[in-house]
């Protein structure tokens, strides 16, 4: 089910009028697992059993490595982790690698898996999952109840798309007496009506409007016109993204639950190292946690900690897809972020201010938005196709053929996500402070506007196949 | 009170504000929707206003039944190579193949020539065996009654001897050579290279391509098309005027450092117009002069550099010295045999457009390019006009069909071929669908095809039809852009595939049932190379 549909807007206060209804935790997190394999089921049954083999595997790992030796539990981890990035690494990987394998080796035609599609959400509750397990491995205590860990993978706000959530933050959360605040219906719809604004009034209208014209045709486009397009796509990924994370906290709000941000203006940000901690907080804190610092993160002298931060990069980029482009997509960064490192490093470099930072934060806004071009295209060709557009038929520059609608829509967007931060704050809270009558009629008005001004039928959240 | 039931009460106020103004706006809807099918006039515009926010609308299922209804088919589609989410709970693909049993039809395309152009619309049932299927394209022959449109032009595809050529008109469909590139590659692949035939000389870089070439422009050159006029009537051939500065020119070779032809380019002619205070013109083939002259005339006419070179060329340049010189486009062709296929479109422009051409210069321009047929894909700009809006749109036919006499007036003798604008979408309290009026336009457009003794090729149901645009567009790779007008490259290519497919099945049908036998031999080219300035004609 996709957030941003009537059936949603029905089928979440169904489900939190019926949740506070309830008396005990644990019929809570009943109805909430229940809840979320409706949701699931939605998109496709087939998927839920993947979604359960993950889970179980989790759970089951959790309680052997809890029970065995010391010694035994790092191999138990290890036999854990490849049985749970099994299914990601099948339905994900598997044809990269191979179609890969039979390149490098000519003559030899591997054995390939049926194409099915991508099970949705297997990156993120893979993750999630494995997290659970490696944290118990480290020592933090596993869940005993099965309905509680089965709810705190399952959540619906987060399962499809994260945020990704440590184990600790949900569970706590599940078992607590949670209360339902009029401040949290406020700032719960808030977010709804922000995500709801990002992805049918900014991230649709874009995609449809200038994106996927631009990226199907590129050489029907002048120069001007395909780098107008990327700073579109830019926005627009910004803005399906992170309005998808609006909806998963403002849901979950409206469930007593306080799940964490995932995005901080990202196209703020003065290093591309600073975008990572801006852009999908909860994946990068994740890469950092579980591979950078394994790794031995910035410890150790000379090459080592630009290595580390090449391989977490590169899993980083890989993690969205099985493509070569998003292989070089993470390999640009992870130079970026270890030319910055080095530039720090140098003897006598001070943070820098006012048109240093300026300057700066211009780079950085520029690389990526370049670099949006492996992100977006189909392979390594096709980013070719769209770089080669991009530098030519810069003679022939005239206003690029956009719609008023779509060029409203990208200043507006850029617009606001260049505002303040503690402007955003006070919008919520002045919202949050009108009559509950005032916060239907506004979501109403949103989802007017939404019909009028959209561009119909939703599109999917670009992260759901990730 | 507690704060969790103040809590709960809100959420639940809240939410049945939304729901209560979601539920009035479905009720308006409906009850519009009613009355409108009653004959009762439009309601006020606020109430249509509040009707578009209608989260529900009666024929589609209920709330919520998408959720709890049995899964036949997976919910989201995504790209085999990328695993990205093309499409979220998509309809299920149209059924745009028919199957073998399903394409039974008369074994003579032109059996099909109908009564009633709306009945004979659907293409599926008359779709002959021997079209290849394409899908999501639908087969779809000519429409061409004893083969009577198309006849000129298969006796000179017949002939075995010089070209074979056609004049394409159109719009932005077939500005970008898409469509007619497909087409041409196809023919002149059985049929042999005539070369890439007319090129203008100031395309609209835009929109407008001739993928197969490649083009360098010095100077500022100014562009006057039958979209905006301002030309004094002549256009030229193409519709497009282009005046070089003094010292401009323009450089065509092929693509990407290919050659221009895979045939032996040995033809070439320039067409410009001569006038008071124009310059000279000079050019060049492979570096080598052809000729040049003064373009200052005391009148305005219109004339043509023409050049055979035996052993062939790949490069031409031309351009202006001494004043601005207006040139309309060049020709370059092989001594054949083998099929020519110029791509004629401007942008933006419809049936009315042609009303900026002095008619007397479109018709010598037409004559002196001798084609053996017209085909004309016009409309695609013309679907919001008042007389497509209402009842069968039959008010668009005199718009119509004098387009088709005035393209038709410099070849009277050559063969015709209507073809309809392609699928156009709309969103509809924001769902894509079909423009109501190409269905409109479609059947006009054939019926004047039938009165008007021209073939017929219906392009929007070669599509699929109803809904074409929108299921196209979620093709991967997309076959339609998203502004619902226009087809990407790919889409371009399958729509030229089955244009192809269709004059190819219906010269073959021409040729079994003794065509070149029954017609009497076509004249001989005539020869050409001569300089024919043409008189100032008529205003």
């Amino acid at each position: 089910m996709l957030f941003s549909t009537f059936d949603y807007f029905l089928f979440l206060p169904l489900v939190a009028v019926a949740h506070w209804l309830l008396g005990s935790t644990r019929t809570r997190s009943w109805l909430l697992l229940v809840a979320s394999a409706v949701f699931y089921l939605a998109w496709n049954p087939s998927d839920t059993l993947v979604l359960f083999y993950v889970g179980a595997a989790g759970y089951l790992a959790a309680i052997a490595i809890e029970r065995a030796k010391p010694e035994q539990r790092t191999a138990l981890l290890s036999l854990a982790a490849v049985a749970m990035l099994a299914p990601l690494c099948f339905y994900k990987y598997a044809h990269f690698a191979l179609d890969n394998v039979a390149v490098l080796i000519p003559g030899i035609t591997p054995w390939v898996p049926p194409k099915g599609h991508l099970p949705i959400g297997i990156s993120f509750y893979s993750f999630q999952a494995l997290a659970y397990v490696i944290d118990v491995r480290r020592g933090q205590p596993r869940e005993r109840d099965p309905v509680h860990y089965a709810t705190f993978l399952c959540f619906f706000p987060h399962l499809v798309a994260g945020p990704i959530l440590r184990a600790h933050i949900l569970l706590g959360q599940l078992k607590q007496d949670r209360v339902l605040t009029r401040s949290d219906v406020g700032q719960g719809i808030w977010r709804l009506c922000v995500g709801l604004g990002k992805k049918l009034l900014i991230a649709d209208v874009l995609q449809q409007g200038i994106v996927d014209t631009v990226f199907t045709d590129p050489a029907a486009f002048t120069g001007l016109e395909v780098l107008v397009a990327l700073y579109a796509y830019t926005l627009m990924m910004y803005a399906d993204f992170s309005g998808y994370t609006d909806f998963a906290i403002g849901s979950a709000r409206l469930l007593g639950f306080h799940i964490p941000e995932n995005f901080d203006r990202p196209y703020q940000a003065t290093s591309v190292a600073d975008y990572w901690r801006r852009w999908h907080k909860t994946l990068s804190d994740w890469v950092r946690d579980y591979v950078y610092y394994p790794l031995g993160g910035s410890r150790g002298g000379g090459l080592r900690p630009y290595v580390n931060t090449m391989v977490t990069l590169v899993i980083l980029g890989v993690w969205h897809g099985a493509n070569w482009t998003f292989v070089v997509y993470g390999v640009l960064h992870g130079c970026a972020v270890a030319l910055n490192r080095w530039w720090r490093k140098r003897p006598g470099w001070t943070e820098p201010r006012g048109a240093g930072l300026a300057w700066r934060w211009l780079l950085t806004f520029q690389f990526v938005v370049i670099a949006r071009i492996l992100f977006r295209s189909n392979d390594l060709g096709h980013a070719g196709e769209v770089a080669t557009a991009l530098v030519s038929r810069w003679d022939e520059v005239s206003m690029p053929r956009y719609s008023l609608h779509a060029w409203a829509v990208m200043l507006a967007g850029y617009g606001i996500h260049f505002t303040p931060k503690h402007w955003a704050i006070h919008a919520r809270d002045r919202f949050a402070d009108l009559p509950a009558v005032a916060w239907g009629f506004g979501l109403a008005m949103l989802g007017w506007a939404c019909v009028h001004y959209g561009v119909g039928d939703s599109l999917a959240f670009i992260y759901y196949a990730f | 009170m507690p704060s969790e039931n103040q809590g709960l009460r809100s959420l639940i106020v809240a939410f049945a504000t939304a729901g209560a103004f979601a539920a009035a706006a479905s009720v308006v809807a409906e009850v519009g929707k009613r009355r409108a099918e009653e004959g009762y006039i439009e309601p006020p515009p606020l109430l249509l206003v509040v009707a578009e926010a209608a989260p529900w609308r009666s024929g589609s299922p209920p709330p919520l039944w998408r959720v709890l209804a049995p899964k036949g088919t997976p919910r989201v589609v995504e790209d085999e190579r990328t695993g990205l989410v093309v499409a979220a709970e998509v309809e299920p693909e149209p059924e745009a193949v028919p199957t073998q049993e399903a394409a039974v039809g008369p074994s003579n395309p032109g059996d099909a020539a109908p009564a009633d152009p709306v009945a004979t619309a659907a293409p599926s049932a008359a779709a002959p065996t021997s079209l290849p299927t394409r899908a999501p394209a639908v087969p779809t022959p000519l429409i061409d009654a004893d083969h009577r449109g198309m006849i000129p032009f298969y006796q000179a595809l017949s002939r075995g001897t010089g070209l074979a050529r056609a004049a394409h008109y159109g719009d932005s469909t077939i500005a970008a050579d898409g469509i007619t590139g497909t087409v041409r590659r196809r023919l002149q692949a059985r049929f042999g290279d005539g070369g890439p035939g007319w090129v203008d000389a100031g395309l609209d870089p835009r929109w407008s391509a001739r993928p197969d070439l490649g083009t360098k422009r010095t100077g500022e050159w100014e562009t006057k098309s039958i979209l905006l006029g301002g030309g004094n009537g002549r256009y030229g051939y193409g519709g497009v005027v282009s005046t070089a500065p003094p010292d401009g020119s323009l450089t065509i070779t092929g693509a990407k450092g290919a050659k221009i032809s895979s045939g032996t380019l040995t033809h070439f002619e320039l067409w410009y117009q001569v006038g008071p205070g124009h310059g000279a013109f000079w050019a060049n083939l492979d570096g080598a002069s052809v000729g040049g002259a003064a373009a200052d005339a005391d009148a305005r006419a219109d004339t043509r550099l023409v050049s055979d070179v035996g052993e062939g060329y790949s490069k031409i340049a031309f351009g202006a010295s001494g004043g601005p010189v207006p040139f309309y486009g060049v020709v370059m062709e092989t001594a054949g045999p083998g099929v020519v296929w110029d791509a004629l479109g401007v942008v933006g422009v419809g049936s009315r457009s042609f009303n900026y051409f002095n008619k007397a210069h479109l018709a010598s321009q037409v004559e002196r390019r001798r084609p053996e047929l017209i085909v004309i894909q016009l409309g695609g700009n013309e679907l919001g006009i008042p007389v497509l809006q209402r009842g069968d749109g039959h008010e668009y036919a005199p718009y119509y069909r004098a387009a088709v006499d005035l393209l038709r007036s410099g070849a009277p003798n050559a063969g015709c071929l209507i073809v309809t604008p392609l699928d156009q979408g709309t969103r509809e309290g924001g769902t894509p669908m079909t423009k109501p009026a190409v269905k409109r336009q479609v059947a006009v457009q054939q019926k004047v095809a039938a009165e008007a003794g021209c073939a017929f090729w219906n392009a929007f149901e070669a599509m699929g039809g109803e809904g074409a645009i929108v299921a196209w567009g979620k093709r991967k790779p997309p076959l339609a852009w998203t502004d619902l007008l226009h087809l990407s490259a790919a889409g371009q290519d399958l729509v030229g595939q089955g244009l192809a497919d269709a004059i190819e099945a219906g010269y073959d049908d021409w040729v079994a049932t003794g065509g070149p036998d029954a017609a009497p031999p076509t004249p001989a080219e005539p020869p050409r190379g001569e300089v024919l300035p043409i008189p100032e004609p008529a205003p």
